[in-house]
């Protein structure tokens, strides 16, 4: 094949791909289901589910260890949403991410594998180490 | 290797890690973990066009363990390892079948794959298929910031050709 033809096809597939992206973000970002329920993550495992409808506020700090590294993250439910205050990852963007209530993006801390996913019910979690609060 | 060739190397190395250090200090564009301009890539694939692929494998893997290093977190380590190594092996793969005339296109496949890569690390790592949520979002990012520093390394690339030792 020649160069020129490959080149063509590759730029109008990341062009496509670009445009379906987009779409797909915008849907992500406008038609999220506002969520109910938080779970909390660490490493794999579920450690936490809130019920976000309740109007309840709460601040926690979940610990991260592994190996000599620990860390902590600070964790704020506050009318009907949750997020990471304060933590002490170097990149913060766990913190940066905000208070959510929606199920668009779950928040994430990457260096202590934390993740909070947020969903519309409760159906679809099953797990036996749940501490439900 | 000669003392020629080492002394470009580390030089090109510093430069990547300066750059990369200088953007991990900046506020990120957009609160989405893996979203970032990625400009030390400039130097990944301005080696790979100047030397060649294990010029720029040494450079980016001194980057990569260094630049963990400075930034004081191992865990960032595995991410950025898979998504370099990536985002490497498909530039290189590309340069061999596009040649330096489509270093946009390169760059951007680059970046879509080091996002690729980052993902399925953090897949690995969370154990948790939600952070595929982030696909779409780390794949518009990825064009754009793959246009973006494909650009620069082409304006670099016509400027400082000439200026390259053979």
């Amino acid at each position: 094949m020649k160069k020129e033809t490959l080149g063509a096809i590759l730029k109008f597939t990341i062009f496509m791909v670009f445009l379906v992206c987009l779409i797909l973000v915008f849907i992500q970002y406008f038609k999220a289901p506002k969520g109910a329920y938080a779970y909390i993550y660490q490493d794999g495992t579920l450690l936490y589910e809130f019920d976000l409808s309740r109007p309840e506020t709460k601040e926690f700090t979940i610990e991260y260890q592994q190996g000599s590294q620990i860390g902590y993250n600070t964790i704020q439910i506050k009318e009907h949403k949750i997020g990471i205050i304060e933590a002490d990852c170097p990149d913060k963007t766990c913190m940066h991410m905000g208070m959510t209530g929606s199920a668009s993006f779950p928040i994430t801390c990457l260096p202590h594998k934390l993740i909070i996913e947020i969903h519309e019910d409760d159906t679809n979690v099953n797990d036996v180490d749940v501490i439900t609060h | 290797m000669n003392t020629k060739k080492l002394t470009l190397l580390a030089m090109y190395t510093t430069i990547a890690l300066t750059i990369f250090v200088a953007e991990s200090a900046l506020p990120p564009l957009l609160p989405i973990p893996g979203v970032k301009l990625g400009l030390a890539n400039i130097v990944t694939l301005w080696v790979l066009l100047s030397g060649s692929f294990k010029d720029a494998l040494c450079v980016l893997l001194l980057r990569i363990v260094l630049g963990s290093i400075f930034a004081g977190q191992m865990v960032s380590f595995a991410y950025s390892l898979s998504g370099g190594l990536l985002c490497l092996l498909v530039m290189a793969l590309l340069y061999c079948l596009l040649g330096e005339k489509q270093l946009i296109t390169i760059s951007i496949m680059g970046a879509v794959f080091h996002n690729i890569g980052q993902l399925l690390m953090a897949w690995g790592i969370l154990q948790s298929l939600s952070v595929f949520i982030y696909l779409p979002i780390l794949l518009v990012s990825a064009i754009a910031t793959g246009a973006f520093t494909g650009m620069c390394t082409k304006l670099t690339y016509k400027r400082i050709k000439k200026l390259l030792p053979k």
